[in-house]
Parts: structure tokens; sequence; C-alpha cells
């Protein structure tokens, strides 16, 4: 047998990550990923792959898989150590993108086939397989941007399964999609293997593993800590998660709580409710606290079989209390603070969360998912322990009236992240799509309006010693040392001065996050004075 | 590790990719070009009241010696700056087709050839009514002559641009104001002979007035100046062999830093 895939010693580290522009290079480059206190995506990692065998790629979140199979795809560099690939390879890594928004399905088909390699003869000989392999027949026509990220995800793997690469590269996307179309996409897999082709995948379901695969390796903090057969290394790999459980029960087990505020938009808020239940590995241990008002009867009583669904229902308030309300009844160890017009797109996100928090041994973090849209950027739906919201003294500031709580939470995260507890999370694979940005504010949507867009700036800046004493409370609980007293800095009525204190002068920031918040909030007073709404008005 | 392509597939990706481009600059819509040739068309009549009616410009056909600077100048502008973007814009294809192809700046370039192509039309309808001569039989080959010297001349510096985007991305800002003052620094909307003496002479040394007054040259004389031809081309030999050492010296990281 010849090996189609190969590679010896690969050594990877992150630590000059993204130049982003002369900001960074003027300011000492930019903040680094904090995912783990790792510094090797990958030490010294060597295997091969014979010819028309199948490889499964595990371990739990962050231990190298996605840099493994990048490397083998060529999208980038080792530091270290060398690659071999014999044969037409083609490569599924990004979830959501990958596609030209203002294409057609069609027209995407015969780029990302081009993109591949293959010659336009042979795409137009194949576009009836692929279209009628995607189930998209129908909507093919219709610009790309009008699609979900599922039909995307299906659309470039009935490209991939038919393009004439006898090596595939496999990254997570499959998770995104219905059950069905996922074993049919296994289904094809298995084909593609048994006609020759060399498949290499990397997956959270072990099931799926054990299913297609022939061999596995297991990675942990970039090395391979388990190989062999697919079915022997899965075997393994539930045990020592389950082992992890003994350690930590709590962790392995941990519940899930989903605080959903809404209103007046229940198509919406059914929508998340399914998606959440239909992408949940253990539905069972998942939660969702819905906020519904009292003058909004269409979001009372919601229920969808299957998951736990509590509704509150009580008078209009704030946001954060809203939240804090949902917080209050809950009792799940991880809560996400979410929305209702969220579509969760990642299947086993909850085992992701859980894998998460069980690394994170005392408990005190933030993370946020990929909303597909501002990604790394922003993040919208933090997600926390319990611990960590206890140790908070208010971790939803009821005077926060509309959106702001993301932005507050991010804020302290990056205080503790000056006192050297990197904190913040980003989960890169978890796709909390954001309708927002598809489906536009809406008519049903009053609740910004009313709200007054610029409502909260001045609670932002004002609670600045807030977010002082919540990182100091965080720092003292990692530590477990005595604690500091939150050094106050005089609050000022001038909303410039009071800005200048939150945002550029405050020393307990790190820098990029500093010229960050200045500057976005000196782009709201702007906006907020041109629409004549004042920051104070409400 | 690179996709094999034989030429002809080469070819066919960069169709594909160049009318990708086209579509995006015209947003699915017929409209999309008459409003891009309608700018500049306005564009043109706004110089023409600065330079012709303002600051009394003395030439022959002024019209028409705007019109043919402005089109070729829009490629080489437009094409350069979404070229710089190329890499940048399209992240997710350059980190799934292993390197970062040159062809993506390249789709950009021949993009806004195609545009220019599209307009010529207009252009020489312009030429006939404005400057009252025909299209000359010597245009034939003139104008695709010129048309590949572009190509080789803008090419190589988009493909600088996007490398150095790709690692800072305020290239592409940057690039914004350089035009702006290149458009300037090259006498194209108004005579050489309006520069100041010591000035004039600095100002003919530019390669890109070597390559718009070829333009204007065809146009309005239906003439090729061979020496200017080749010391368009010369530059645009010594920037290719630059943008070849940038290319393999920084390609290989690309899709790490977009």
């Amino acid at each position: 047998m010849t090996v189609a895939v190969a590679c010896d010693d690969l050594w990877k580290s992150y630590r000059a990550r993204r130049p982003a522009g002369l900001r960074a290079l003027m300011l000492g480059g930019t903040p680094r990923d904090t995912r783990f206190a790792r510094q090797w995506a990958l030490s010294g990692v060597s295997l091969g792959v014979n010819r028309g065998r199948a490889l499964g790629v595990i371990g739990p979140h962050g231990s190298g898989k996605t840099t493994l199979l990048s490397i083998l795809a060529g999208a980038i560099q080792p530091d270290r150590g060398r690659v071999a690939v014999n044969g037409r390879h083609a490569s599924l890594l990004e979830l959501g993108a990958g596609f030209h928004g203002h294409l057609t399905g069609r027209e995407n088909i015969f780029l990302y086939g081009s993109t591949l390699g293959m010659p336009l003869k042979e795409i137009h000989a194949l576009y009836a397989h692929i279209a009628e392999f995607s189930e998209m027949e129908g909507s093919l026509d219709r610009p790309l941007r009008r699609y979900s990220a599922g039909m995307i995800a299906r659309l470039r793997f009935s490209v991939i399964i038919h393009s004439p690469a006898d090596i595939l590269l496999i990254d997570e996307v499959l998770t995104v999609g219905d059950a069905r179309f996922q074993r049919k996409c296994l289904g094809a897999l298995r084909q593609f293997k048994d006609r020759g082709g060399t498949l290499i995948l990397v997956s959270h379901d072990m099931d799926e593993v054990a299913e297609v695969c022939d061999d596995a390796i297991c990675l942990d903090f970039g090395s391979i800590v388990d190989a062999g057969t697919a079915r022997d290394v899965a075997t393994r790999y539930r045990e020592q998660l389950a082992g992890r459980g003994r350690l930590g029960e709590a962790a392995a087990h941990a519940r899930i709580s989903l605080l959903v505020p809404s209103r007046g938009r229940p198509e919406l808020l059914r929508r998340f409710l399914e998606s959440t239940l239909a992408r949940s590995e253990r539905p069972d241990l998942v939660e969702v606290i819905v906020y519904a008002d009292e003058d909004d009867p269409s979001s009372h009583g919601f229920q969808v079989e299957g998951l736990e669904v509590h509704t509150l229902v009580g008078p209009r308030a704030t946001m954060g209390r809203y939240n804090t309300a949902c917080f209050e009844k809950s009792r799940g160890e991880i809560v996400v603070i979410g929305n209702d017009d969220v579509v969760i797109q990642t299947r086993g996100w909850d085992r992701i969360l859980r894998e998460m928090h069980a690394a994170m041994q005392d408990g005190i973090y933030m993370a946020y998912p990929n909303d597909l849209f501002k990604g790394r950027g922003l993040s919208a739906f933090p997600i926390l322990s319990r611990k960590a919201c206890e140790t908070l003294r208010e971790p939803f500031p009821i005077s926060y009236r509309g959106s702001f709580i993301d932005y507050h939470l991010l804020d302290i995260f990056k205080r503790l992240e000056s006192h050297g507890h990197r904190r913040l999370i980003y989960l890169e694979e978890v796709a909390f799509e954001h309708m927002h940005y598809r489906t536009g504010k809406g008519d049903f949507d009053d609740t910004y309006g009313r709200r007054g867009r610029f409502a909260d700036d001045r609670t932002f800046l004002q609670l600045r010693d807030e977010r002082s004493a919540e990182a100091n409370r965080l720092q003292d609980t990692i530590e477990r040392d005595t604690p500091l007293a939150p050094r106050p800095v005089s609050a000022s009525r001038v909303p410039a001065a009071s800005l200048l204190r939150a945002s550029l002068l405050d020393d307990e920031l790190p820098w990029p996050w500093r010229l960050r918040l200045y500057f976005w909030f000196l782009a709201r007073f702007a906006a907020a004075f041109i629409f004549r709404r004042g920051p104070s008005g409400g | 590790m690179k996709i094999e392509r034989s030429p002809l597939q080469l070819l066919e990706f960069l169709f594909l990719l160049a009318r990708m481009e086209l579509k995006a600059r015209y947003k699915d819509r017929v409209l999309g070009y008459l409003w891009s040739v309608g700018t500049m068309f306005a564009l043109a009549f706004v110089f023409w009241i600065a330079f012709k009616i303002i600051m009394r410009v003395e030439m022959e056909n002024y019209s028409v010696y705007l019109i043919t600077g402005l089109f070729p100048w829009a490629w080489l502008q437009v094409g350069t700056i979404s070229a710089a973007r190329s890499f940048v814009a399209n992240a997710p294809l350059v980190r799934e087709m292993g390197l970062a192809h040159a062809i993506l700046p390249l789709s950009n370039v021949v993009a806004e050839m195609m545009h220019l192509i599209f307009v010529l039309p207009l252009v020489i309808a312009w030429v006939f009514f404005a400057g009252g001569y025909g299209p000359s039989v010597s245009w034939a080959w003139q104008i695709p002559l010129l048309l590949l010297l572009q190509v080789a001349f803008v090419y190589p510096i988009a493909l600088i641009c996007a490398l150095a985007n790709a690692y800072v991305r305020d290239v592409e800002h940057l690039l914004g104001i350089g035009f702006l003052v290149l458009f300037f620094a090259t006498p194209m909307v108004y005579p050489i002979s309006m520069v100041p003496e010591p000035l004039a002479h600095y100002f003919e040394l530019s390669p890109l007035y070597a390559l718009m007054q070829s333009w204007h040259s065809v146009f309005l004389e239906g003439a090729l100046e061979p020496a200017r031809v080749a010391y368009a081309a010369g530059f645009a030999a010594c920037v290719g062999a630059v943008a070849w050492l940038c290319y393999r010296r920084f390609a290989p990281r690309i899709g790490e830093v977009v």
C-alpha cells in the first residue's frame, strides 16, 4: 500500500498571530489567542495514512485538530516538520464561509469546482449530480447571501464529494445541517473510501468516527496521546471523558442554561428552541429560561417536546432585569446569555461547551460563540459558569436597558486579562447564527425604538468602577488571595470626562480594548447627537 | 502542495473569478454598468469645466484627451485597489486553495480590463462625435497592444499591494491616498505643457506618464511612440521581478495572516 498523506514531527505555535494593521505594529501586537494557556498548537506530531484508508482525528476542544488539518491541507505552514501529500486533495476547513454571496448557488458550484481544480467541462457534466446530491435544485438560482449556513455547508460538501480529489480533508463542518443530511454525507464518504479515496476526518462525534474511519488518533495539547483502530480510540476517548467526569462529575455532565428574553416574535423564538433541541447532544442537560412580558401573550408558554423550557412572565423591564430574573430561575452550571433571534447551527454545541467548561478548572472564564457575522470581534452571547456569575456582584446590571451587557462583561474580562489572567475564550466552531443581521430588525422589533438606541452609553461609562471591582473579585477567586480594593476613579457628570476615564485613561484595560472603546463611544456620541436623541434619553 | 492545473484550467479559473468581480461591480444589474460609465463621464465633465472653462487649457480636442486618459486610469486605480483587497476578501478561498494563488489579484486586474473593453465603444463614439474623426485602422493593433502592456504594468503592482495588504491591512487605505497624488502628478487631465519647466522634466520620467501618454497618442494621433512603450514595458518588467520575489517570499504564510 502506498502512503497518501504523511507528516513528520510537525510543530506549530500561534504566538505571532494575525498582524492586523498599523495599529498592531505601533502598539506591539494584538491580544493573543487566549484559548487555554498553551504555547504550542502542535508539538511533534507524526502520522501516515495509506491510500484507501480513513483516519479520524479526535480530541478535546483546542487540542490542535484543526491546526493539524490546516497544515496537511497546506493552508498554513508548520514552524517545523515535513508534510507529504501524494495525490489530489480537497479540503473542507471552514464553517459557513468560502463561497461568494453575490453569486448564485449555481455559479458558486462552478467557481468552487474550479477552485478545486476541476475543468469546466467536468463540472458541466457533474452539475446535475451535484445539484441532486445537495437537494437544493429549487434554490440554486438564488444568490448565496439568501442561504442559511446549513445550506452553504451542504452545497460545499456536494461539490467536494464530486470533485476528482482522491484525498479529502474534512473538518467538523458536517456538524452544520440536519441529521438526515449528515447521514447521507457519511454514506457518501464511505463510498468515496470504497472507491480508493483517502480520508482524514476531524470530528467530535465518536459514533461518526467509529463508523467511517479505519484508524484514529486522539490529540491533546498538540500531541498524539492515543492511536489505533478507530473503534478502540473512540471507546477509550469516551471512557477518558467519563473518567474526567469522575474527577469532576459536575463538569462532564454540566447542565447548560440558556437565558432568553423575548418579545413579540414567537416565530423566531420557536425557531431558536427547535434549533437548540435539534443541535444538542444531550438535550436533557439543557434548559431554556424564557422571559416574556405580561402584555405579550404570543410569547407565553412555549413548549418544545424534549426540551426543558421555563417561561417567566413579568412586567416590562430592562434587559439587565430580564437577564437577572432568568438567571435566578436557572439551575445550570453553564449560563449562556442568549437571544430569541439566534439559530444554533453547530451540532453538539452543548458538548463543546461542557468540554471547555471542564477544562477551565476554577470555572472563571467568559466564552462566546461565533455569531457567523462579527465572529471573534463581538461577544454578543456571553457564556459564563454559574460560579463566575455568583462571584460577580451583579453579572447583569439592571440599569442596562438594552444590549450593553455583553460589553459590560467583556470589559470585566479584559480587565482581568490586564491582571494577567487570560480567560476570554472564543469558540469559533460553535455557531450561534444571529438572525438579526439576516432578517434586519423588522417591524416586530419595537423594543429597539422604545429603549432609545443610545440609552445605555452613559450607564456603561458610569459603571466603570463597578467593573473594576468585579474584575478584582474574579481575580481573588482565581488567586484565593486577599481581596484588592477597587481603585475608584471619581465619577463625572461630563460625558467626555467619564468616557476618557473609562477608556483611554483607564490603565486597568489592555490598550487595544481602550482604543476600541474610546473610538466606538465617540462614534456613538456623534450618532446620538445627529439623531437628536441624546445618550441619556430613553 | 499546489492543486495541479493545466493552462486551460487556469484560464477557466481566471475567467470565473473575473466574472465574479464584474458581477460584484455591476451588482447584478445592467444599470450597474451604466452607473459606472456614467460616473466616469460625469467626472470627465467636472474636469472639463475646471480645466477648460475655468483654467483655460489651450488644447485641441481637450474632451477627447480627458476621456481617453480617465478610463485607462480608472482601470489602473480601481484594479489595483480591488486587487489589494483580493487576498483578504477571499480569505477562505486563499486558505483552501493551499497557496495564495497569484491568480486572485490578476482576476481583479482582468475584470477591470474587461470593463474598459466594454467601455471602448463609448470612448470611440466620443472620439467620433467630439473629435470629429473615426476609428483608424491602426487602432486594431495599437489598442490590444496597450491593453496587454497595461495588464503587464498593473498586475505586478497589484500583486505587491495584495501581499502587503494581507500583512498590514492599512495598505488599501494608503493606496487611495497614493493614487490621488499620482492622479494629479501624472499629466492626464492637463497637458504636460502646463507644467513649469524644471518640474515637467521629472513628470516626464514617470512610467505612468509614458503609459497614459501612449493611450492619448493612440486616440489623438493614431500613433504609438515606441520609446514610451518600451519605457513602460521596461518598468513593468522591473516591478514584475520585484513582485515575483515578494510572492515567493511572502505567499506561503498568507493563509495564516488573512
